[in-house]
C-alpha cells in the first residue's frame, strides 16, 4: 500500500532522511521506533506533506500514486492521515465545525456527496463515546485548554471519523496514561482491517503489547537500519538503542 | 476640511475627501428596505434626514425632533472634528426617550442609509436618553450606495441602574466616507454593552467616548473589522472613569487583508477619585497579506490609586502551523484560512449578548471570506 524508496528530506538545508526506503502492505501494522533525532518526526511531516519538509530524493507511493509535490489536502484526500504528536489548537474553531468541514472536504474531493448534519453529529458522538471523549469537549474549540492526553484521544477521534487507508501514528502513545492508552489502542485495533495499514512511531514497547504489528524497523541516521518481526522490539527493550544501533 | 491634522488623525488620511465636490441632499420620499429581522421599532435617517413614515416605536418609547441636549463636544473626546462637521452641516436631530419598564422582545433598529448617486454630505444626529432603571436593546446599522460622507452624533444617556445593549453593524458602500461618534455617558448601577462589526465603507472612523459616571457603572466593549483592498477602518476609544468602583473592557479584533489599513487608539482616563476602577484593554489583528497594516496605540492616563488596568495588543499573520493541521485532515487551504478567520472573530461575537444579529454578522463574515477566496488573497 505505502512504498518509500530512497527518500531524502531536507529540512531548512539539512538532511534529516537520507535514503528510506519501507514497504507496507495492505492491512499491515509496521512500527519505527529510534533515538532521538533519528528523524521519526521528520518522516511523519514529510509525508503529510508540511511546507519546509523538502523531498529531495526519492519517491514515496501510496497505492501507486507519487504523494511528493502534492498538497497537504491532496494527500489526505488519497487517503493518508497523521496523528500528530503535537496536536495544535485552534481558538475560535469548534470540534464540530471543523470534523464535519474535514469530512465532507474529503468526500468532495473523492467524488462523494456531502454528510447530511444529523448523520455527522450521530456519527461524531459514538465514536467519542468510544474513547471516552465527552459531548462537553467537542463543544469546545478544537484541542483549545485540552490536556496532552485529551489531545492524543480526539487525535484518535479524527482517525477514526476520517478513516484513512494509511494512517501514521506520532507518538500517540506519548503524554497518555495506562488507562487512556488503552482506549486508543482499542480504537485503532478496530480500525484495522485488509484495506488499512498503519505506521506506527513511538519510543515505547508498551504500545506494541496492545497493538500487535506486523513489522518492526529502527530508524538511525536517517536510514533505517534494522528490521524484523515483534521480537526486535522486545529485543530493543531490553538492550536500549545504543545495543542495537552501535 | 480644517482639523483633521490632529494627532488622533494620524493614521486616518482624509485628504481624498477633500477633492470631493460634496452636495447637500435633498430630502426626497425615499424607498426604506424593510428591517432584516423582527424588531420592535425602528428609527430610520435616509441622507442625513428623518424619515417618519418608516419609523415606528413599541410603547414606553417616545421621540421628539429638534430638541437636542447640548453636550459640549471636545472636552472629554480626542478631538471635536467629526462633532464640528455634524454642527457645521447638521440635518434632522432626534431626540429619543426610553421609559423604565419596556421590554420588549425584540430589539429596536437604528437605520442610517447613505445612497449618493451624485457626492452627497450627511450630518445627522441621535440622542438616546434611557432613562433611571430602564433597559434597551438596538441595532444600528449603516448602509447605501454611491459616494457619501458622513458625519453622524451619536449621544446615549444610561441614567442609573439602566441597561443598554447596543448593536453596530457598518456595512457602509463601497464608496462611502462614514465618520461618527458615539457618545456615551453611563451613570451609576447602568450598563453598556457595545458589539461593533465593520466590513464597509472606504474610509470610516467610529470614535467611542463613554464615560463610567458612578459606582458599578459597567461598559463592555467588542469589536470586529474585516477590511479589504484599500479600505481604513479606525476604532478610536477613550473610556473615562470618572467615578469610583467602575468597569470597562474593550476587546477588538482587526482581519486586514489586500492593503486594508486598521487603526485602534485606546485611550483609557482614570479621574482622581476613580479608587477600585476595573478598566481592560485587548487588541488583535490578524494580517491575511503582506500590504495590510494595522496600527495600534494604547493610552492610559491614570490619576487614581487602587486601580486595576490593563492593555494588550497583538499583531500577526495566520498561524502556519494551525494551517497545515486543517490541511491535513483535508479541507483545502483557502477554506482553511477561512476557518482560521472565523475561529480568530466568532470568540468574541459569541460573548456579545444580543442575539438577534449574531446570524446577519455571521452571514455577513461569510460573504467577506467568500469575497477574499475570489481576490485569492
Amino acid at each position: 500500500m505505502l512504498t518509500i524508496k530512497n527518500l531524502h528530506v531536507g529540512v531548512s538545508g539539512k538532511d534529516i532522511l537520507k535514503g528510506l526506503d519501507l514497504n507496507i502492505g495492505p492491512g499491515e501494522v509496521h512500527v519505527i521506533m529510534g533515538p532521538n533525532g533519528a528523524g521519526k518526526s521528520t518522516l511523519a511531516y514529510a509525508l503529510a506533506g508540511r511546507e519546509g519538509y523538502d523531498v529531495t530524493q526519492g519517491d514515496v507511493l501510496l497505492d501507486g500514486q507519487s504523494l511528493v509535490g502534492m498538497e497537504p489536502e491532496a494527500r489526505a484526500a488519497a487517503g493518508l492521515f497523521l496523528a500528530f504528536q503535537y496536536p495544535v489548537e485552534i481558538p475560535g474553531v469548534l470540534w464540530s465545525t471543523f470534523l464535519k468541514t474535514a469530512v465532507n472536504a474529503l468526500r468532495k474531493a473523492r467524488g462523494q456527496t456531502e454528510i447530511d448534519a444529523l448523520g455527522f453529529l450521530k456519527m461524531m458522538k459514538a465514536r467519542a463515546e468510544a474513547l471516552g471523549i465527552s459531548d462537553d469537549m467537542l463543544k469546545r474549540a478544537v484541542n483549545v485548554g485540552f490536556s496532552g492526553g485529551e489531545k492524543k484521544r480526539c487525535e484518535a477521534l479524527q482517525l477514526s471519523i476520517l478513516e484513512p487507508r494509511l494512517a501514521v501514528l506520532d507518538e500517540t502513545d506519548s503524554g497518555l496514561d495506562i488507562d487512556a492508552m488503552k482506549i486508543v489502542a482499542g480504537a485503532v485495533n478496530a480500525l484495522r482491517g485488509p484495506q488499512r495499514s498503519f505506521l506506527m512511531i513511538t519510543h515505547y514497547q508498551k504500545l506494541l503489547d496492545l497493538i500487535a504489528p506486523d513489522r518492526v524497523h529502527i530508524l538511525s541516521g536517517g536510514k533505517i537500519i534494522r528490521s524484523g518481526g515483534p521480537e526486535l522490539a522486545q529485543h530493543l527493550e531490553e538492550k536500549g538503542f545504543a545495543g542495537v544501533v552501535a | 476640511m480644517k482639523g483633521a491634522g490632529a494627532e488622533s488623525w494620524k493614521y486616518t488620511n482624509l485628504a481624498p475627501a477633500h477633492s470631493v465636490a460634496w452636495a447637500v441632499p435633498d430630502r426626497g420620499a425615499p424607498a426604506i428596505p424593510p428591517a432584516p429581522h423582527p424588531v420592535c421599532g425602528r428609527i430610520v435617517f435616509h441622507n442625513g434626514f428623518f424619515v417618519e413614515n418608516a419609523s415606528f416605536l413599541p410603547k414606553g418609547m417616545r421621540f421628539t425632533q429638534d430638541i437636542h441636549r447640548s453636550m459640549p463636544a471636545g472636552k472629554d473626546e480626542p478631538d471635536s472634528f467629526i462633532a464640528d462637521m455634524n454642527a457645521a452641516h447638521r440635518q434632522d436631530s432626534l431626540t429619543l426617550t426610553v421609559s423604565a419598564g419596556v421590554g420588549a422582545r425584540d430589539p429596536l433598529e437604528i437605520v442610517f442609509l447613505a445612497q449618493g448617486e451624485t457626492p452627497l454630505r450627511l450630518a445627522p444626529r441621535l440622542s438616546i436618553v434611557c432613562e433611571t432603571g430602564a433597559s434597551l436593546r438596538f441595532i444600528e446599522r449603516h448602509e447605501g450606495a454611491g459616494t457619501t460622507l458622513s458625519a453622524i452624533c451619536v449621544f446615549l444617556d444610561l441614567r442609573a441602574g439602566s441597561c443598554v445593549d447596543h448593536v453596530r453593524i457598518q456595512g457602509a458602500a463601497n464608496a462611502a466616507y462614514l465618520l461618527e461618534t458615539t457618545h456615551i455617558h453611563i451613570d451609576s448601577g447602568a450598563s453598556y454593552t457595545g458589539f461593533y462589526y465593520t466590513d464597509g465603507a472606504r474610509l470610516s472612523r467610529h470614535q467611542v467616548c463613554a464615560t463610567l459616571d458612578g459606582p458599578r457603572a459597567q461598559a463592555q466593549i467588542g469589536a470586529v473589522a474585516l477590511l479589504r483592498a484599500t479600505q481604513t477602518g479606525d476604532l478610536t476609544t477613550t473610556i473615562r472613569h470618572a467615578g469610583p468602583g467602575a468597569r470597562s473592557s474593550q476587546s477588538v479584533r482587526t482581519v486586514l487583508g489586500g492593503r486594508a489599513r486598521g487603526i485602534y487608539q485606546g485611550r483609557i482616563e482614570v479621574a482622581p477619585g476613580a479608587d477600585g476602577t476595573d478598566a481592560r484593554q485587548q487588541s488583535r489583528a490578524l494580517l491575511l497579506s503582506e500590504g495590510a497594516e494595522m496600527d495600534t496605540k494604547p493610552e492610559l492616563n491614570i490619576l487614581a490609586d487602587d486601580v486595576k488596568c490593563t492593555h494588550g495588543a497583538a499583531t500577526g499573520s495566520l498561524d502556519a502551523g494551525a494551517l497545515f493541521y486543517l490541511r491535513s485532515r483535508g479541507i483545502p487551504e483557502i477554506q482553511a484560512r477561512g476557518l482560521l478567520v472565523e475561529g480568530f472573530v466568532s470568540a468574541l461575537l459569541d460573548e456579545s449578548p444580543e442575539q438577534a444579529a449574531h446570524a446577519e454578522i455571521r452571514a455577513r463574515i461569510e460573504r467577506w471570506l467568500g469575497a477574499e477566496r475570489e481576490i485569492g488573497s
